[in-house]
């Protein structure tokens, strides 16, 4: 009974919002907060205009090449300080100044000491999100069970048996919450490095609507973006960490 | 193959703002092949610490460990199987990494009592079954040294003596080189043909006893002695 009733009340809540959108956008001003039925015409036009897709691939891209960077520059520093005190002393005062650095800073550095390209956009915020990261997986390898250590050293696994089969299962949790966090402000950040410098995108987009006062294609395009990371989340994130949580979930 | 050799001069633990603990000091014992040795001693005596220095799990120490042969089975106080995989995989595992072809997965577990378990899941087991289950873990890797700490205690009576009764027919049954601890005389006696009696902490050979397996009267009376 219980399971059915949450996925309604799920949908219940998101038509809920649906409906207040509508009604506000009803009592306000209709080119400040236009209604549900104009940002759908805003989408379908853009859409049909052959301007969405691409903005959708080349903010995707920027999301994915700065995502598979974070994760794995931040994964790789983040075990090695946990694992490792030197490592980690030397390397904290690095991940605390850039754990306290707004990433609108760094996009902006970014591109005053690179130029505006394709590089400093993704290195600037892979940078942004690469001390969080840091700090989620180092917590993972600081809470590795040694005793699992000394199963694979008195098995003598090899370093790539080690990895698989004993420290990637425990930095699985870890790695997932670093991941699902990580996508979720990632994007908003590629967003802004669109917005103040690259000539396409989704936030680029967002900008051009922006200078228009085109408000339904600035929601079109921001709701179209969220849905399709949404999607990611829920098709692609949620399945792969339950799959890494299955084997908690075998029978007692 | 030359036999195992353990020399420790010295082991310390050391701990920023506290005095160093001595945990064992010149400890010297020799491993025949197939000899079945128990290291017996009190509780925090230093044994276990000769252990993980025999396994190659502590460098940080004054001495050497010479001959250790690259197979090693262990049996561990905790089981320490992998949650995360079946018990097939788990042993699969180890195999692989001592360069061995596929074990005979269900034959190991049927010959420890768990005929059918191989896609279980360590959780699914009692501490009993999981310690059966690490033994023929330990077996998959055809080990040239089995090393047992502690394997009985936490059990209830009836499993100690059921999983004693199953090493002691392992050993038996492979002449496999054995290293036993244990702080209980009864296991010293019923698995082992050399008891090595250590001091409390410092740990040191106070005397190595040679009895027959199972001759629990026959070790009483030579520690006796």
């Amino acid at each position: 009974m219980r399971r059915l009733s949450l996925p309604a009340l799920r949908l219940v809540s998101a038509l809920l919002l649906v409906a207040l959108w509508w009604a506000a956008a009803a009592m306000a001003d209709d080119r400040a907060l236009p209604g549900p039925p104009a940002v759908l015409a805003a989408l379908r036009s853009e859409l049909a205009a052959g301007a969405l897709l691409p903005a959708l691939l080349a903010t995707l891209a920027r999301v994915a090449a700065a995502f598979v960077l974070a994760m794995g520059l931040g994964s790789a520093l983040g075990y090695a300080m946990g694992r490792n005190g030197i490592a980690d002393a030397a390397l904290d005062p690095w991940v605390l100044l850039l754990l306290n650095i707004p990433a609108l800073v760094i996009i902006l550095l970014a591109y005053i000491w690179f130029g505006q390209t394709e590089a400093a956009a993704i290195g600037a915020v892979a940078l942004a999100k690469l001390p969080n990261v840091v700090v989620v997986v180092r917590e993972g390898a600081r809470a590795l069970d040694p005793a699992l250590d000394e199963v694979a050293t008195a098995y003598r696994l090899t370093p790539w048996m080690r990895l698989r089969e004993v420290v990637l299962p425990q930095l699985g949790p870890f790695l997932a919450a670093a991941a699902r966090s990580g996508l979720a402000i990632l994007w908003k950040i590629v967003l802004v490095v669109e917005l103040l410098g690259r000539p396409s995108g989704v936030g680029f987009e967002m900008n051009m609507r922006f200078q228009l006062f085109d408000v339904p294609g600035l929601l079109a395009y921001s709701l179209a973006f969220a849905a399709v990371m949404l999607a990611i989340e829920g098709f692609v994130m949620q399945p792969v960490e339950r799959r890494a949580r299955a084997w908690r979930g075998a029978a007692a | 193959m030359p036999p195992l050799e353990l020399s420790i001069r010295r082991k310390l633990y050391r701990r920023a703002g506290a005095v160093p603990v001595e945990a064992v000091r010149d400890l010297a014992l020799d491993f025949p092949v197939g000899s079945v040795t128990a290291l017996f001693g009190p509780s925090g005596c230093g044994k276990t610490t000769a252990l993980r220095i025999l396994m190659g799990l502590d460098p940080d120490f004054e001495g050497e460990v010479r001959h250790r042969p690259p197979r090693l089975g262990v049996v561990f106080q905790e089981p320490r199987l992998l949650p995360w995989r079946s018990l097939g995989e788990n042993l699969r595992i180890v195999a692989r990494a001592a360069g061995l072809p596929e074990p005979p997965v269900e034959a190991l577990l049927s010959r420890v009592g768990l005929a059918g378990w191989a896609a279980r899941y360590p959780r699914e087991l009692s501490l009993g079954m999981a310690r059966r289950a690490a033994l023929a873990r330990a077996l998959a890797v055809e080990p040239e040294l089995l090393v047992l700490d502690e394997p009985f205690v936490s059990l209830d009576e009836t499993t100690a003596v059921q999983l004693r009764a199953l090493v002691g027919a392992v050993l038996a049954e492979r002449r496999i080189t054995a290293v036993l601890v244990t702080h209980a005389l009864e296991d010293a006696a019923a698995l082992a043909d050399r008891i090595a009696v250590l001091t409390p902490r410092p740990a040191r050979l106070q005397r190595l006893v040679t009895v027959p397996r199972g001759d629990l009267a026959g070790l009483r009376a030579a520690l006796a002695g």
